[in-house]
């Protein structure tokens, strides 16, 4: 599995990604990008759905990427990416292009992911095409102002689902987009998050080796729509997952894998109050509230664990299929 | 027609102020636009807005080619946003700084220079916002809107504000509108400016990463840049891994240094960094290499 210093000669001696891009002070999505494109050994293309990490790295006529890169809209960026993988293989069949391996990579934001691009998605897995499909989830549309997304967790504050004192944030609870990914019985899904670059990293290895479509769900950051200083990003995603609230996990065809199982789960409050849009569940009329938040999260971490424990037998036996612990 | 180009990051309501001098013209029976144009706006980010005011309906719809005053929030703008473009002859470039006029004018060569600190007269004012005494300055040296108009379309964009607040603002406009009067006083060389060439686009053009001008978004930076202790560093690169703007330089796949040139003062490698090798220091701060704390220079708590 790649080392940091791995990473940093694959970026020395192939620059994919560069600074000068007007992404916000401390953002996440570089590091998501970054870490994934740095860890692929073949030559990639890049898809990239309309979003924050879109708009914000190709101010005309500059660019951030070093990459073949396409821009797509929010809902059709994995319809564009089952084309551009299809005649590549067309192309390479007929003799057209060199025969040799390519990783598409399509960056989608989670309004792209789990709302607007839904369909483009679920048509492009079921139908097997060979890509790697990375949503980079702040969970909301933080590239509009900030407005709830299918992504934007229970009670979360947005422009969109105000608290204040008549209400308490989102009324919905997110929606689990790993588990529409798994629902579609392709190669490898996967769950990871910025704070854990080693797990994300080995993710975006493994699942660039399948020979059809792979999902990854990686959690981002967002100062802004949180509601936490630049600096603490990384921090406040590793509360996300030390708190159980984001499980780091895998799915190869159709086992699960925890990759991580915190030692001591830290309560949930630990990670709501360094962020601005959870700051109204402290309040003692939206204590209840934050109790639901608690039960829905424990609710998918024991689901997760449950299947990781019955499928522990089916890894045992092919060692080779698994992540590491992290 | 008066035409004004506003400078400034997004954050320091440079599209407000452009609003308020518009509704303030609007209340002195003028005709008006006002108008930002930004890419994906950043808090950080350059900014530019655009206020337009005629005694007849405006036909015009694009944005302000040869202002007759630019408004420039953010000094640190200078060097990186071509501030002065178009203006025309006669026209000023209004800066916030704390910086004299003169040096100011070495900067910008060829053109009319004014100043107001417009960051300590808020303070004085007991406010926070610079752009506030700016308003109340670029309307100085225009000699229109009048204050009283400024105040009330102040009021009505604002109208959430608390009355304390509101009265701060008052105060932060009249300080600016006043200390423009005595600036504009001073002689100073008038603006010979030719407008600018429209930009030649080129439909469907493919932008190679290493053509592309890559924007310098050093200047996002608020005071203060990381610097290393190198000698405390282990090299495990995190601040490599989590740095949003590729501004960790490697060599070797060692850790090196900082690009300056594109760090935006986040601080995430400050946290990332097992050892406490990066801290952040003033923006002056003497630093050899790419970065690095020499003893020094070495202050605080590493004394």
């Amino acid at each position: 599995m790649p080392s940091l210093k791995t990473l940093a000669h694959n970026a020395e001696t192939d620059v994919r990604f560069t600074g000068g891009h007007s992404l916000c002070r401390g953002c996440g999505a570089p590091t998501v990008v970054r870490t994934v494109l740095n860890s692929i050994p073949t030559p990639v293309v890049v898809v990239n759905a309309t979003g924050c990490l879109e708009v914000a790295t190709t101010r005309y006529p500059t660019t951030a990427w070093g990459v073949p890169w396409l821009h797509l809209a929010f809902e059709n960026a994995a319809a564009a990416a089952s084309g551009l993988e299809t005649a590549y293989r067309a192309l390479r069949k007929r003799g057209a292009i060199p025969d040799e391996p390519l990783t598409f990579v399509v960056f989608g934001g989670d309004g792209g992911t789990y709302d607007i691009g839904l369909q483009a998605l679920s048509g492009a897995l079921e139908r097997g095409h060979r890509f790697l499909y990375v949503c980079y989830d702040n969970e909301g549309y933080m590239n509009t102002g900030i407005q709830r997304s299918g992504a934007t967790p229970f009670a979360a504050a947005t422009t969109t689902s105000p608290s204040g004192r008549r209400d308490y944030g989102k009324h919905q609870t997110r929606k689990d987009i790993t588990a529409i990914a798994i629902a579609h019985h392709i190669p490898y899904v996967a769950q990871a998050a910025i704070s854990h670059w080693q797990d994300l990293s080995d993710k975006a290895v493994r699942a660039s080796q399948q020979q059809g479509p792979a999902f990854l769900n990686v959690l981002s950051g967002c100062a802004l729509g949180w509601g936490h200083p630049p600096a603490d990003t990384i921090e406040v995603v590793r509360l996300a997952v030390e708190t159980r609230y984001w499980p780091l996990y895998e799915v190869v065809q159709g086992h699960y894998w925890l990759n991580h199982r915190p030692e001591r789960p830290l309560p949930l409050e630990e990670w709501l109050s360094r962020q601005d849009r959870f700051k109204h569940l402290f309040a003692s009329e939206n204590r209840e509230h934050l109790t639901e938040l608690q039960a829905l999260v424990d609710a998918e971490w024991t689901q997760v664990e449950a299947r990781a424990v019955v499928d522990a037998p089916w890894f045992e036996a092919r060692p080779e299929m698994r992540g590491g612990r992290v | 027609m008066r035409e004004i180009r506003w400078h400034g990051r997004g954050g320091q309501g440079a599209k407000s102020m452009s609003q308020v001098l518009a509704e303030a013209w609007l209340r002195q029976g003028r005709w008006v636009q006002a108008f930002p144009e930004y890419g994906p706006e950043r808090s950080g980010a350059p900014v530019t807005a655009y206020t337009r005011a005629d005694a007849r309906p405006i036909r015009i719809h694009h944005a302000v080619r040869n202002p007759d005053a630019v408004v420039v929030l953010d000094p640190s703008l200078l060097g990186e946003v071509p501030v002065t473009a178009g203006l025309r002859p006669g026209g000023f470039v209004l800066v916030n700084s704390p910086e004299s006029a003169s040096s100011l004018a070495e900067r910008l060569p060829g053109v009319r220079v004014l100043r107001v600190d417009g960051s300590a007269l808020a303070r004085t004012a007991g406010g926070n916002y610079a752009n506030v005494v700016l308003l109340g300055a670029v309307a100085g040296v225009l000699g229109e809107p009048a204050l009283e108009a400024l105040q009330q379309a102040f009021a009505a964009t604002f109208a959430k504000l608390s009355p304390e607040a509101v009265a701060v603002n008052f105060k932060a406009l009249e300080a600016g509108y006043r200390a423009a009067l005595e600036e504009a006083e001073r002689p100073g060389p008038g603006a010979v400016q030719a407008a600018p060439t429209p930009r030649e686009d080129l439909p469907g053009a493919v932008v190679l990463a290493q053509d592309a001008p890559h924007p310098r978004t050093g200047g996002w930076r608020t005071g203060l840049k990381p610097a290393v202790r190198l000698e405390a560093c282990v090299n495990c690169l995190l601040c490599w891994v989590y740095c949003p703007d590729a501004a960790i330089l490697t060599e070797n796949q060692a850790f090196v240094g900082f690009d300056y040139q594109h760090c935006k003062g986040c601080e995430l490698c400050v946290k990332a960094c097992p050892t406490a090798a990066i801290e952040m220091v003033p923006e002056g701060l003497e630093l050899v290499g790419q970065g690095q704390l020499t003893p020094r220079t070495q202050g605080g708590r590493h004394a």
